[in-house]
């Protein structure tokens, strides 16, 4: 006979966990734990807004402290979804609002909030701590106010990389006048001043501020005099460093800089002259993360940068930094877990290489304990590949975007498929890789072979065929994420694997040869897949046979959405219906 | 209900090409025993799709940036005006959306940066040409080395670029599907009326074609089988202008 544990007991219990992924488990279980977990989680994680509806979740979970939601696909940060296509917060802020008062954190990526969503949501929940929006849009700086104002307890307020509609510096104006419970603001998105003197006074009636990141408009002065007031700073996104250089100014800034004993993290740099960084130098010792992605300087002057930063896991820079500064932080930067090298400009070509694979292969021989990599470069070859993987087992995110479409190995002129074949076998516990340059089927038989652990997959201009597709939906298994554009291939591969969809969150293909028929297909099969056919032209104008524009495939319970623009189908279920279009009332 | 999905894919999948003349027919032959569609019974796919032939002809397909089926033109053509290899506009930007992937907010700085910037910010040189040579060489290159598994079946399209003064987008068609002038500025009109608020009634559209030497053409002036192999550009001037309604991406 099974032992009941009371649920008190399994109550307390599962207060140790908190992974989500857990708690999912936990809650397969049996009733009385799937009762049990929801009763007590706290933290959710949606990643995928239409996957279900917001009453289901604001139901399931009354204690809900925390909500976590996702919106528009991946490729959205590239201009590949057309405005207007959804991920919109109404709903969920909504449902909340009206089940789930106590919540206190709301995180948001690439979804569309409106000033009324802020103002519910600083309306709503007495208690409201927490709001991180990441590629966010459709609000204004009112509705920053509006949760600055109300919110008493706001302790983080961070706009990453949002589109917002500056009305002006204002906003800032409304934190309450006494002293505020800020930890981290980040309004390094917004592009029009704000008044120095009430940044001053914010952040000197603020003693718990930890983590500050201004924007651009905040001059070199400004910044110093905010860092007179801040010194416990841990993490610091400074303004625009591109003031006059004056000689005064400099040493103002060294010695605030030097003060700033705790600082971690350091981001912002843009225009950075050259000749400030001697300023920066005395916080190097101590830095985890910099982000050098806006900061224009060339290779010696990083180089003097990096070779102090001796406790360094996490860089972002430019090109600029050449293979020989990649050179140097593999000497340097023992430590570093994570890097990112951005193209300088969007057109390099042949005659134009600030950066080969040699600068990726010294950082992966140097740096013992590298593990996620994202490196744009103009061409790559299968050796430097191999090495990569024979001295990097350990990679767990691996993306390489060969600038050049279908740039095959530029010594040998084959395919970079070995190369890839040995990052899907080498790096065992890879989770995420990007696959770029010239490859055929082979390169996906191996990753679908031997990227057991890879959940997310993106792909572009490659492959010969459906074979490709067929491989990464049949030998994947813990695929959760796939993004695909600008591949020739389609149909088959996705009818035949259609069951695998199912265990995905989403699969997202542009430019390929997926037929409207399919889609129709799909659709019909799968009733618990939403199938979104994203295109210009209305399907009902071409033989089914034509290929789509963009296809967004997702795992549903809450069925067709209901919100979908002009431009996106969702397959009816109802074959009689034929095609659906569910306008926005 | 049971999904029975065993459909084998040929092996002949495997000896496809740039082309994509992927034949579902065959992919639905019995192949070893294993017929089993996706309706578990009889349906095989081209059943289920409906071949309209007189809709063919209507459909203007949207413009390709990538042409992957098919699209290299044996002709030593000039590779600056090839339209398989990317196109980057000089005059409008790059029809490449998003790509390489980086984020918009970097794209933003990089203007604002230029904008703002007293400093010499290390332009590289940018080479148009440069660019769309090297795009071609590299994918012939590579399908010369790559060999058996890729093979460049006969041209069966020909994408051409459509401009339409007063639209930021260039069209592209696939003249191929045309048998005559009119055929084709009808179905251009069609197309691009579609997107805006225009009474194709009410205006007179003046159509101008552009041919491998570079002159400028009226429908009309040579006999179409001339014009459709050698046609580049048409450029479509509107009497009146429409409001631009809607600009989707």
């Amino acid at each position: 006979m099974a032992l009941r544990l009371p649920s008190k007991v399994l109550e307390h219990i599962l207060s140790f966990i908190d992974s989500n992924e857990d708690r999912n488990s936990v809650s397969l279980v049996c009733k009385s734990w799937f009762e049990t977990e929801r009763k007590t989680r706290k933290r959710v994680f949606v990643g995928n807004c239409y996957a279900v509806s917001p009453a289901a979740v604001a139901r399931r979970f009354p204690e809900m402290r925390s909500l976590t939601l996702k919106g528009k696909p991946h490729f959205a940060d590239y201009n590949l979804v057309p405005d207007g296509w959804g991920g919109y917060a109404c709903p969920w802020v909504d449902a909340l609002a009206a089940k789930s008062p106590s919540l206190e954190e709301i995180r948001l990526k690439r979804m569309v909030v409106t000033d009324e969503c802020l103002e519910k949501i600083a309306a709503s929940f007495k208690d409201f701590k927490v709001l991180v929006l990441t590629s966010c849009e459709g609000f204004s700086t009112d509705g920053i106010a509006a949760i600055a104002s109300t919110c008493r307890n706001l302790r983080v307020l961070e706009l990453r990389e949002c589109i917002v509609e500056d009305l002006g510096g204002d906003w800032l104006s409304y934190f309450p006048k006494t002293s505020t419970s800020l930890v981290s603001l980040d309004f390094s998105c917004l592009d029009s001043e704000v008044k120095i003197s009430d940044l001053e006074r914010l952040v000197s009636r603020s003693p718990n501020l930890k983590s500050l990141k201004l924007n651009p408009a905040v001059t070199l002065d400004g910044l110093v005099s905010i860092l007179s007031r801040a010194p416990q700073l841990t993490e610091l996104g400074t303004g625009s460093f591109a003031a006059e250089l004056k000689p005064e100014a400099f040493s103002k800034l060294s010695k605030a800089f030097s003060n700033c004993k705790q600082l971690q993290s350091l981001s912002g740099l843009w225009d950075v002259l050259p000749e400030y960084l001697p300023a920066l130098y005395s916080v190097c010792p101590g830095l985890i993360s910099l982000n050098l992605s806006y900061a224009t300087v060339r290779m010696p002057d990083l180089v003097e940068l990096l070779r102090r930063c001796s406790k360094l896991q996490k860089l972002w820079v430019m090109d600029l930094i050449e293979d020989k500064g990649l050179e140097a932080v593999a000497t340097y930067c023992k430590e570093l877990r994570e890097l990112r090298v951005f193209p300088s400009e969007p057109d390099l070509d042949a005659t134009n290489i600030p950066v080969t694979e040699q600068g990726l292969v010294y950082v992966s021989k140097g740096c013992r304990k590298l593990e996620s990599v994202l490196y744009f470069c103009v061409q790559f070859t299968n050796a430097a590949l191999i090495t990569i993987a024979r001295k990097r087992p350990n990679l767990k995110c691996f993306r390489l975007c060969v600038i050049e479409p279908f740039a095959p190995d530029y010594k040998t002129n084959e395919p970079l498929d070995k190369g890839f074949k040995a990052i899907a076998e080498g790096c065992k516990d890879l989770r995420r890789l990007s696959v770029s340059g010239l490859l055929s089927d082979k390169a996906f038989k191996y990753i679908g072979k031997h990227a057991k652990k890879v959940r997310m997959l993106s792909i572009a201009f490659a492959g010969d065929s459906d074979l490709m597709l067929h491989h990464l939906l049949s030998g994947c298994e813990s695929l959760k994420k796939l993004e695909i554009r600008d591949c020739p291939f389609g149909d088959t591969a996705l009818l035949e694997n259609a069951a695998k969809l199912e265990t995905m969150r989403s699969l997202w293909m542009s430019s390929c040869f997926v037929s409207f028929g399919a889609c129709k297909l799909l659709s019909q099969k799968m009733p618990r897949l939403n199938v979104e056919v994203i295109d210009e032209h209305p399907p009902k104008t071409r033989p089914e046979s034509s290929p789509v524009e963009r296809i967004y495939i997702y795992r549903t319970v809450a069925g067709p959405r209901m919100d979908t623009p002009e431009f996106v189908w969702t397959l009816h279920k109802n074959p009689e219906i034929g095609v659906s279009r569910l306008a926005i009332k | 209900m049971e999904l029975d999905l065993g459909l084998s894919l040929s092996p002949h999948t495997n000896s496809s090409k740039l082309g994509f003349d992927f034949d579902l027919n065959k992919h639905c032959a019995i192949d070893g025993g294993t017929a089993s569609c996706l309706d578990n019974g009889n349906l095989c796919f081209e059943s289920t799709f409906q071949f309209n032939t007189e809709e063919d002809c209507c459909y203007v397909p949207k413009q390709r940036v990538f042409a992957l089926n098919g699209q290299p033109n044996e002709e030593d053509e000039d590779p600056l005006e090839s339209e398989s290899s990317i196109i980057y506009e000089e005059e409008e930007n790059s029809e490449v959306v998003g790509w390489p992937p980086v984020k918009t907010c970097m794209i933003k700085y990089r203007s604002y940066h230029q904008r703002h910037s007293h400093r010499n910010h290390h332009h590289y040189p940018y080479h148009h040409h440069g660019r769309r040579n090297t795009v071609m060489n590299n994918r012939m290159a590579a399908i010369e080395s790559v060999g058996s598994s890729s093979t460049i079946t006969s041209r069966s399209s020909m994408y051409v670029k459509v401009k339409m003064d007063g639209v930021a987008i260039t069209r592209k068609v696939d003249i191929k599907l045309f048998n005559s002038y009119e055929s084709l500025t009808d179905s251009l009109i069609a197309m691009f009326t579609q997107y805006e608020d225009c009474d194709r009634e009410d205006t007179n559209y003046a159509f101008t074609f552009q041919g491998k030497d570079g002159d400028w053409l009226l429908p009309g002036d040579v006999p179409w089988r001339i014009f459709a192999e050698s046609v580049n550009r048409i450029s479509i001037i509107r009497d009146r202008p429409c409001a631009y309604t809607r600009l989707l991406f």
